[in-house]
């Protein structure tokens, strides 16, 4: 058997990561319909 | 993606199982290790092999939920709004992650998976992260390894582990045979005819351990 629990418990932490950069880099490129506002609430609940 | 108000409490959520939840089963394997090494009992220790093996096929399905749950966000329907709702909503048969699964363990690429999981390409993830490319490809490629890992634990010997898995949960069809323990599965055919697929669990702690991934 190959293959361990903590393999696929990093694997989860690291989508979740890469979840958040994701989100970031949307906000940071999304041009329509965020005021710069809420472009910065949201970047501020990211990076909190 | 929509961004409304609901967003920030699966922001939190999502905070919060990077600082918690996503560790509780290797936290649990880890501390069966600990008691499995340490004891002298023999039965103590079978319950705890039991209990590890089980482990580490949950830790495959929520894998296959996470990246369910990550593929969907980029198109939500009206039940699985985001992810968290997709967690918390979403629910697989074994054959759909079977099948989520495969279809990751098919891809050759970091920038294969990043596309499979709808995610920004690699350099701009690298960019917002502040880290290199090559950090990302390496993320990336430990992804797949236990995606593929994952798959070939639910998938060998027409998913003897997850058969294993679903009976040791119902402790029932566990028997203590002195040097190893012996799980009888019963499957019905197509005909109706039962067909036994028995499993022999060796008392093998440094197995165990592997499982773990304390090595």
């Amino acid at each position: 058997m190959v293959g361990t629990i903590e393999a696929n418990g990093y694997a989860i932490k690291s989508i979740i990561s890469l979840l958040f950069y994701d989100f970031i880099e949307q906000l940071q490129n999304k041009k329509k319909r965020m005021t710069e506002k809420q472009k910065k609430f949201w970047l501020e609940v990211l990076n909190a | 993606m929509a961004y409304n108000p609901f967003m920030a409490n699966t922001i939190t959520f999502l905070k919060n199982h990077q600082r918690f939840a996503w560790k509780v089963r290797i936290v649990t394997a880890h501390t069966y290790l600990e008691k499995l090494v340490s004891t002298s009992d023999e039965q103590v220790k079978k319950v705890l092999i039991l209990r590890i093996t089980e482990e580490l096929i949950s830790s495959t399905e929520d894998l296959a939920m996470w990246i369910g749950a990550t593929q969907t966000r980029s198109n939500p329907t009206k039940a699985y709004g985001d992810v968290w709702e997709y967690m918390l909503l979403g629910s697989a048969t074994n054959r759909q992650i079977v099948e989520i699964l495969k279809d990751i363990a098919r891809v050759k690429t970091a920038n294969g998976l990043i596309k499979k999981l709808h995610l920004a390409p690699i350099e701009k993830i690298a960019s917002v992260a502040n880290m290199s490319r090559e950090d990302i490809q390496n993320i990336l490629s430990k992804i797949l390894e236990a995606v593929k890992a994952s798959q070939s634990n639910r998938t060998v010997r027409r998913g003897v582990l997850l058969r294993f898995h679903n009976k040791v949960k119902h402790g029932m069809m566990v028997q203590d045979y002195g040097h190893e323990l012996f799980i009888r599965d019963l499957m019905l055919g197509k005909n109706g005819r039962k067909k036994n697929r028995n499993l022999y669990l060796d008392l093998d702690t440094e197995k165990a351990e592997k499982n773990g991934g304390d090595n």
